[in-house]
């Protein structure tokens, strides 16, 4: 057949994986004892459809494994077994194991055939033991006796046994919106060809005029005779993207050509209506979009949205969009400068229509970044599974809160959060939280609680991860961060920094990951990635009542803000959140360390150490003198350093430039802008700046 | 987008690549323009790709042509549509010649 | 076949039989660099100094808001320093790195023509004594009397694209 089925692997596999997220959301919501009817039936979907698509697809692994687990969710969707805690374990891996059967055949790498065909027996087996179990408990809402053949199909199918070539007849009037997504009856019907003999007959009666024809959408509506051994399963499935998009009716004819109920009807009496006269198409199999709609409040709003107002487009197409509009701003704001040199009778109009100009390519811009934007559910959405999997084996019981999942930032601020996110909630549950038992004792309910939490905070955005544990220790800190050397045996810190201590580099060893109380294993790792992204992280902590990790992040790493600095010739931007304060020294404040330690000066009780910018970066300042310039107080690394500049000019948003996509990573800057001037200006980054400075004065 | 050639009574367009949606619209501008000549050729040689928005397109075409008296010939079709009209059930209501390439 | 097809078919490789080449000079040395690399020629513009970089790596300039970066040819082949002038020429280039193509803009005293090179006139470099290294030069070419040293662009700026250490080898122009 001449259709290529290939270039529609990828939309199967991301709606795959979306499903199985959806998938997992929905077993997670299971209570084991009282499942849920609808959550049941949610899971059971999302099973049958990656099963559709991988059968459609010729993923043969991937759909003998779904039909096995489709088989036990059968039993459970019809209240023949009862959701145990080992089945809902059982159901959990599969989902594991099936995002790896997909990854691998992605990427066209083995699939792990042992731990499939393990995880398969096991499914198998408890089917096969369902006989032993005690009868299920009716199902919270019963399930409304939907006429579902699909459902029983396997019984179905081995109790009717018919004589050769059953003959079908299928009804397909697509919906207006059923090409535009990508869902071709073309494509369809060809794989109905390939079922066996098909007899075709078309009827665009509703096909208005060529003039008024919207040609995106299909007018035409079709009926086909299908004579083949095939299941209506096998049908269903192959309309089965189209799910929602087309009205199909599936009926089987008997030898005279009358349309009788489906053969699965003699199993379901629900099922006995009869097709023809119900224009819905068959229940059983929903599009990708359904179950994750159905299965959380965090899938639906993300799924929502998506049903016919949205489309996918790939990442590099908005890089390019975000591109395009950078080039844009830059050359409207040097626009708004040679403006402003204009004289004469056209001046005040020409004026007019460049801040005019500016405020459009601002809100261009804004629109175009948050198109970038997602919901942090992408990354909450990965805890309920963790908090279950990890207080179960800590022997803890923890409830997660997740609130504000709803907040929106950056695709690539977004990707790099999850790493330290995981490791705060695991921390957490590990050393956060107590015991039930010990608990109780201190007058706490059994059942701990860990909240996520996301909000808008200005042009910024704050993520909390809180627990209501035992909080942090502050004499074992002290005492640890004192045999580390990190604190002098008679120094006094308050609270703050002593909880500041947690993420120091060095203060975590590996003994800690078994000490309850010592929480800040890895903690200098989360913090470091938080600042790479142009965040901060602090901890607050109450002993006895919990702790609050809150980490602030920009909207995008796109656009920073930034204050241009002047050194001789040469202007760089620091980033605005490294800046503390900007200061004037006295001639004689600041004084040279004995030893060529450099210079240092007194700054709100602390002595930092001078950076003179000229120095590091070769450059002939205006000034040596450090009382002729400016002493710029920044933070980098969790250290503060006077970086001495010549003076200081305007503050601006910039549009951030690789330096790397043509030349390559350069220590002390974090890449380029081009100004309103057209030229480049390099962004500082002050903790590689501060390394650098570092290894020239050991160097010296 | 497809090429059109103009004579005093009859016209040809050769249908482009790639008769899908994405370039629908096109397609239709250009079918839209040829719709009141007296006699226009499809030239179907280059076609790869064709989906159910670009046959769609044709029927309408044929057929409205159909309804004013006026024909439409065809020429070099090659399998890829054949096959399209075949599944959909099309190739009559399109007049396609007899499919010889199979 | 159109000449276009002729063109990208014989781009790279000597075995092809003529090849087009842009020519430049430094000193009394003529330079040339392939026809299908070059980006796009233009005047000379102040640019943006970049710490920790060779002292042949100029700075960088925007163009068409990339960043890229801008080498000295005559302190890259260690000649001396000539004063930069609006008549000051810079040929944006593009190369082969192992990240992938990159720009870069070469400053040159001056542009002088392209020139079609037959494959079988293209000699190997023996250590002519040129200020280019052996290892840098793709071939010589002899075109109306002129001795045309053949560029090779990757290998040349490889080590200035490699690293984010700075590469001291070359700085001492």
């Amino acid at each position: 057949m001449a259709v290529e089925l290939s270039q529609f692997h990828d939309a199967f596999f991301e709606e795959a994986y979306e499903s199985l997220d959806a998938m997992e959301a929905a077993l997670l919501q299971l209570d084991v004892g009282s499942p849920d009817a609808d959550t049941v039936n949610t899971v059971f979907r999302v099973a049958h459809s990656i099963k559709g698509g991988a059968g459609m697809f010729g993923f043969t692994e991937i759909a003998s494994f779904t039909h096995t687990l489709e088989t036990l969710l059968d039993e459970l969707r019809g209240n023949r077994m009862q959701v145990t805690s080992h089945i809902l374990d059982l159901l959990l891996k599969s989902v594991d194991v099936l995002r790896g059967m997909l990854k691998a055949v992605q990427k066209k790498t083995p699939i792990d055939q042992q731990g499939v065909a393990d995880l398969q027996f096991d499914l198998e087996l408890v089917v096969a033991q369902k006989g032993a179990a005690p009868a299920a408990p009716a199902l919270a809402a019963p399930t409304a006796a939907a006429p579902e053949p699909a459902a029983v199909a396997p019984e179905a199918s081995a109790a009717a046994e018919r004589p050769a070539g059953r003959r079908w007849r299928i009804e397909l009037r697509p919906g207006a919106g059923l090409l535009a997504r990508g869902n071709d009856p073309l494509r369809m019907l060809a794989e109905l060809h390939e079922l066996g003999d098909v007899t075709v007959t078309s009827d665009f009666g509703s096909l208005p005029a060529l003039a008024d024809l919207d040609p995106e959408h299909c007018h035409m509506t079709w009926s086909l005779e299908l004579v083949s051994e095939v299941d209506r399963e096998v049908i269903e499935q192959v309309f089965e993207w189209a799910e929602g998009d087309c009205e199909l009716s599936i009926s089987e004819l008997n030898a005279a050509g009358t349309a009788q109920p489906a053969a699965a009807a003699a199993q379901a009496p629900a099922a006995s209506a009869e097709p023809l006269a119900a224009p819905e198409a068959p229940a059983a199999p929903a599009a990708p979009a359904a179950p994750a709609a159905a299965a959380t409040p965090i899938e639906s709003a993300r799924t929502a949205g998506g049903d016919s107002s949205s489309i996918r487009v790939s990442i590099e197409k908005i890089d390019e969009l975000m591109n395009t509009v950078g080039e844009i701003v830059i050359t409207q704001s040097m626009l708004s400068q040679l403006g402003t040199r204009i004289d004469g009778d056209v001046a005040d109009r020409m004026r007019s229509g460049l801040s005019q100009l500016e405020r459009n390519v601002r809100e261009l811009q804004e629109s175009v970044m948050r198109v970038r934007m997602l919901p942090i559910s992408f990354v909450f959405s990965r805890f309920p599974r963790l908090v279950r999997d990890l207080s179960q084996r800590l022997g803890k019981q923890i409830e997660l809160k997740i609130t504000g999942e709803q907040t929106e930032l950056d695709k690539t601020v977004l990707e790099k959060i999850g790493d330290p996110l995981v490791h705060l909630v695991r921390n957490s549950i590990d050393h956060g939280v107590e015991k039930p038992d010990v608990r109780l004792a201190a007058g706490k309910g059994a059942v701990g609680t860990v909240h996520l939490d996301a909000c808008h905070k200005g042009g910024s955005i704050t993520v909390e991860v809180s627990d209501d544990g035992n909080g942090l220790n502050r004499e074992r800190i002290l005492e640890k961060a004192r045999s580390r050397g990190l604190v002098g045996a008679n120094d006094v810190l308050t609270d703050e920094a002593i909880h500041d201590l947690i993420f120091l580099p060095g203060f975590s060893t590996a003994e800690q990951t078994t000490d309850v109380s010592g929480r800040g294993v890895g903690m200098d790792v989360v913090r470091r990635n938080i600042k790479e992204l142009g965040g901060a992280i602090e901890v607050k902590s109450e002993p006895g009542k919990g702790s609050r990790f809150i980490i602030t992040l920009p909207l995008t790493l796109a656009i920073v803000d930034g204050q241009t600095v002047a050194v001789g010739d040469e202007h760089y931007i620091v980033p605005l959140t490294a800046i503390v304060e900007s200061l004037q020294l006295k001639p004689g404040a600041a004084s040279h360390l004995a030893g060529g330690g450099g210079e240092v000066f007194s700054f709100r009780g602390d002595y930092l150490p001078v950076i003179r910018l000229h120095e590091v970066f070769s450059v002939a300042p205006r000034n040596r003198e450090l009382h002729a310039g400016l002493v710029m107080v920044v933070e980098g690394d969790g250290r503060r350093v006077g970086l001495f500049v010549d003076d200081l000019e305007g503050q601006q948003q910039v549009v951030i430039k690789s330096m790397e996509s043509n030349y390559r990573r350069v220590e002390g800057v974090s890449g380029a802008t081009i100004t309103g001037e057209g030229t480049v200006a390099l962004i500082l980054d002050i903790p590689g700046l501060v390394r650098v400075a570092g290894r020239q004065r050991a160097a010296a | 987008m497809a090429r059109r050639t103009r004579k005093a009574t009859s016209a040809s367009i050769a249908l482009p690549a790639n008769c899908s949606i994405r370039d629908a619209a096109q397609l239709k501008a250009a079918l839209l323009e040829l719709l009141p000549q007296a006699a226009v050729t499809i030239d179907a040689g280059a076609v790869e790709r064709i989906d159910t928005a670009g046959m769609q397109l044709l029927v309408a075409f044929k057929r409205d042509r159909a309804a004013n008296g006026l024909g439409t010939d065809w020429c070099d079709v090659k399998a890829t549509l054949h096959e399209a009209a075949n599944i959909l059930g099309l190739a009559g209501h399109l007049g396609l010649p007899a499919a010889a390439v199979r | 076949m159109t000449a276009a097809n002729s063109l990208a078919k014989t781009a790279e490789g000597r075995q092809a039989e003529s090849r087009q080449v842009l020519t430049f000079t430094l000193g009394d040395e003529t330079y040339g660099v392939d026809i299908l690399r070059v980006q796009e020629i233009r005047g000379w513009s102040p640019v943006t100094r970049i710490p920790q970089s060779p002292v042949h790596v100029l700075g960088v300039l925007n163009l068409r808001g990339s960043i890229v970066p801008i080498v000295d040819m005559r302190v890259r082949f260690s000649l001396e320093k000539a004063e930069f002038t609006p008549l000051t020429v810079i040929i944006v280039l593009s190369v082969k790195s192992a990240q992938g193509m990159r720009e870069f803009g070469i400053v040159v005293d001056s542009v002088s023509d392209v020139i079609d090179i037959e494959a079988g006139s293209l000699k190997d470099a023996p250590d002519v004594g040129s200020h280019a290294s052996a290892e840098h030069i793709q071939g010589l070419a002899t075109v109306a009397e002129r001795m045309v040293i053949l560029l090779d662009l990757d290998r040349l700026m490889a080590v200035d694209l490699a690293s984010a250490e700075p590469q001291p080898l070359v700085a001492n122009g």
